[in-house]
């Protein structure tokens, strides 16, 4: 099978050539089957919708705009040279082929001159671009003006493709040479892996090509998070009977990882026209949207519960956030600030409950991805609201790893998703009566018990006394103080529960390697972990 | 990224993390950012240097490594030597807790006790690299040791947009002090002083600037052992004359409140000689050096070395605490 990536029409062994080459990647699913198979006698002829009047396609800049995901990109012009003819004809050569700068930028290697779709033009049924469903980008520019192009993007059918936005699909010289040069058939990661339908999760984010740095879901806008280093750790390691590797969210402006997910809301928010955000956690996600809002310039009020300590609201004011006090537990102050969010140009930031804040999180998995040569056989995290636990499997969707399998650690007394998944249906707790207040929601996320259904999802709940020696033991190992709630995720590592999980059956045996999400926490302080020992009559 | 020195292969070191401290900066009056170097593998940003060193060696066909530290260093040392496949033996002085010698020997590496004090067993540690195919690792005299480290400059250069007024850091044997000053030549930051920190009772960088060449302590009486080189290496002299470099002495007191302190405000523990440094911040010195005109004023940002450290445990620092009489 000869494959050619270099310039040039063959479009005669097109699909012909891809085919064989997807073979060769171990098959097409059934789904898949009429890619590639369709013959276009029309392209060669030169009859249907290619003998338009190229009008149409010299439409100039106002009419034919590149959608390219990067944004911008020469119109059409007149064609200069004889390989700029092709240009004429969008079918032959197929969608967009980014201009080399923006081949950069975009991260897929495809030379050429940017390539307009002319508008307002749908697909003949017989075209192939009919079997694959095309889709309309809504990141582009002039989407909203071109809503009814049928956009010429397709996925690649490869399941290990991370390329977010598929530009291969209707005609199959890019799509070889996407194939060519990004899944090589000898690749051993290939061998036998069927080639299965790309998950249809909603993605306006562009997932990394291997090697890259994570992408930024906010078109280019630099988030306020950072990378967060991901360590093995031997103590854990010792302890778990596997390799463990830390994702240390601890490490993140204020503390934790609320930062991803409420600094993409609130990023999106300002973007959007926001004059103030209101958010109602005393807590991390609280410290988040003060230090996002603080970033963007604007002003937020923070609505916490009587309950919280005086050095949170310190940390708040410190930075510039208004402090309205209300309410004795966290619901009471989540109502008054959606009461303060009917203003108008105020946004209000939940904590956990809203799609932005997922797919702002979701960058973890993409960091992942990128870090680690193998995939995990396991991601251990805790669950509060499920905030988390929601972008990581939004996360694992965009990656391929659907099929990781998530423990979920809670402490008893604020095991609100264990509850859920126990009833099938969402329950609220009577009283959050756990030291662990971090994760103190009486009601998990609806969006949580979904995950549930998606992914592998294996709740397991810790006491509050193995959470907090577990803080204390990592503490010791990793000289890093993280809060009980996290502890609770570090608890299934230190007593054992993943060995249960093994001996159960549950968890694959041997673990080639786990991940567990160390999301820190900014309100822990030395005193607060004696005061805690003390309580919990730990020595 | 920051760009590779050893042509293409993957260091051992992480690219920490630069972050702004809230805390530090209302303490010292200025945006301080931290370099996290106490995320790096092991704890501490030695597994630059010494991970750059044993690459070379690899490549130029070592058969076994020797290192002479039993802190920060010989932890180092041995995790890229079993990142890279090779043995390596470490000689700890009797000095270290045997909490050291069994982390050492988790990582693989054999350790041998030779000597009181570290100067004895680096003696030794140079006895065994006569052997042939044996190479000594130094923790801290080297001139690969300070290429590895200079990365964190540049590191620093891509992270931050601007120049920072100046950096402080913590000097034991006087490594990092030459790779930040390796670094600051290569990014074009040469102009940037460096403040450097010291315990009182470590103080040999000091000494050695008063004395105008390198001097020996009599004995290491600080309780931040890590710092405890009685003889600065001569490189870091030759630094102090091509860059800024204000030395700065602290108490003990002061560099374990600094580290119980930042216990509290960030939520990581980190050894007495990185205190060294944080004490600066937390006690005025910066202002001091504003007033006394050596450093300028104002400050529009500086950066903090967290070298980090991984020989501290919670116990350990109440034991601390309780030597030094603090409450």
């Amino acid at each position: 099978m000869r494959l050619r990536a270099g310039p040039g029409w063959g479009w005669q062994g097109g699909h012909r050539g891809v085919m064989a080459h997807l073979e060769a990647m171990g098959g097409v699913s059934g789904a898949r089957q009429g890619f590639g198979v369709r013959r276009l006698p029309s392209l060669h002829q030169g009859s249907g919708s290619n003998r338009r009047s190229p009008q149409m396609f010299l439409a100039g800049p106002e009419k034919s705009r590149c959608l390219c995901p990067a944004g911008g990109g020469k119109p059409l012009g007149t064609p200069k040279v004889i390989w700029e003819l092709p240009l004429l004809f969008p079918r032959l050569l197929g969608t967009h082929i980014p201009a080399p700068g923006h081949a950069k930028a975009t991260g897929i290697w495809l030379p050429g001159p940017h390539m307009a779709v002319p508008l307002a033009r749908p697909a003949p049924r017989w075209a192939l671009s009919a079997q694959i469903q095309p889709r309309a980008w809504k990141n582009s520019p002039g989407a909203e003006q071109t809503a009814g192009t049928r956009a010429m993007f397709n996925s690649c059918p490869s399941s290990r493709c991370a390329t977010g936005h598929g530009d291969l699909g209707t005609l199959a010289r890019p799509l070889r040479r996407h194939l060519f040069l990004l899944h090589p058939p000898n690749s051993a990661a290939s061998a036998g892996e069927e080639l299965g339908t790309r998950s249809e999760a909603p993605r306006d984010t562009r997932a990394p090509i291997a090697g890259a740095m994570a992408a930024q879901p906010s078109g280019g806008e630099k988030p306020f998070h950072i990378v967060s280093p991901v360590l093995e750790s031997l103590s854990l390691s010792q302890a778990a009977g596997t390799k463990v590797y830390m994702k240390l969210e601890n490490v993140q402006p204020t503390g934790s990882f609320k930062i991803r997910g409420i600094g993409h809301l609130c990023q999106e928010a300002a973007k959007k026209g926001c004059r103030r955000f209101v958010c109602s956690s005393g807590g991390n996600a609280g410290l988040a949207a003060a230090y996002a809002a603080k970033k963007l310039g604007l002003p937020v009020t923070v609505v916490v519960p009587s309950s919280t300590g005086p050095a949170t609201v310190r940390k708040l004011e410190e930075l510039g956030a208004e402090v309205e006090v209300s309410g004795q537990v966290w619901d009471e102050a989540n109502r008054r600030a959606l009461e303060l969010a009917q203003t108008e140009g105020w946004v209000s930031v939940h904590p956990f409950d809203h799609p932005s804040v997922w797919q702002g999180h979701a960058s973890l998995v993409r960091e992942l991805k990128d870090s680690l040569e193998t995939k995990p056989d396991a991601i251990l995290l805790a669950v509060g609201g499920g905030g988390l636990l929601a972008d990581v499997v939004a996360g694992l969707h965009q990656v391929g790893w659907q099929d990781v399998p998530i423990v979920a650690a809670e402490t008893r007394g604020a095991h609100s998703f264990h509850a859920a998944l126990a009833a099938g249906r969402l329950v609220s707790l009577p009283d959050i009566t756990s030291v662990a207040k971090c994760l103190g929601a009486k009601m998990v996320a609806a969006r949580a018990l979904e995950c549930a259904q998606e992914c592998q999802v294996i709740s397991q709940v810790v006491e509050d006394t193995e959470a907090v020696r577990a803080v204390e033991q990592f503490l010791d190992d990793e000289r890093m103080l993280v809060q009980p709630g996290c502890g609770a995720a570090l608890a299934l590592l230190y007593t054992g529960r993943l060995q249960r999980l093994q001996r159960e059956g549950r968890l694959r045996t041997p673990l080639a390697s786990v991940v567990v999400v160390v999301c820190g926490g900014s309100s822990i302080q030395a005193a607060q972990l004696r005061a805690l020992k003390s309580q919990l009559g730990l020595e | 990224m920051a760009a590779q020195p050893s042509g293409g292969e993957k260091p051992f070191h992480i690219v920490s993390p630069v972050l702004e401290s809230l805390s530090l900066s209302q303490a010292a009056g200025t945006k301080v950012y931290m370099k996290l170097e106490n995320v790096q593998p092991t704890g501490s940003f030695k597994i630059r240097g010494i991970g750059h060193l044993c690459q070379e060696a690899a490549k130029k066909g070592c058969r076994r490594f020797v290192c002479s530290s039993g802190g920060n260093a010989g932890l180092a040392a041995a995790y890229a030597a079993k990142k890279l496949g090779l043995p390596v033996t470490v000689v700890v002085p009797s000095s270290t807790g045997p909490a050291t010698v069994r982390k050492l020997e988790e990582l693989g590496a054999e350790v041998e006790v030779s000597g009181q004090v570290w100067d004895e067993a680096n003696r030794r540690a140079l006895e065994l690299a006569q052997t042939e195919g044996w190479v000594s690792v130094h923790p801290f005299d080297h001139p690969s040791v300070w290429q590895g480290h200079a990365s964190l400059v540049r590191e620093l250069k891509d992270s931050l947009e601007t120049k920072p007024d100046a950096i402080l850091l913590a000097v034991g044997g006087g490594g990092l002090l030459a790779g930040v000053v390796a670094g600051l030549h290569q990014v074009g930051w040469q102009d940037v002083p460096i403040v450097a920190a010291e315990t009182r009772g470590a103080h040999s960088f000091h000494a050695a600037l008063a004395a105008g060449r390198l001097v020996s302590l009599p004995d290491i009486t600080s309780v931040a052992k890590c710092l405890g080189a009685k003889m600065v290496a001569a490189r870091a002299l030759e630094c102090a004359q091509e860059c800024q470099v204000i030395s700065q002495v602290v108490e003990d007191t002061e560099a374990v409140r600094a580290v119980e302190q930042f216990l509290d405000d960030k939520r990581m523990l980190v050894q007495p000689g990185c205190g060294a440094a944080l004490a600066l911040l937390y006690t005025g010195r910066l202002q001091r050096l504003q007033r006394e005109g050596r450093l300028r004023t104002p400050l529009a940002s500086v950066v903090v070395v967290v070298c980090g450290g991984s020989s501290i445990q919670a116990a350990q620092l109440r034991a601390l605490k309780s030597q030094l009489g603090l409450e």
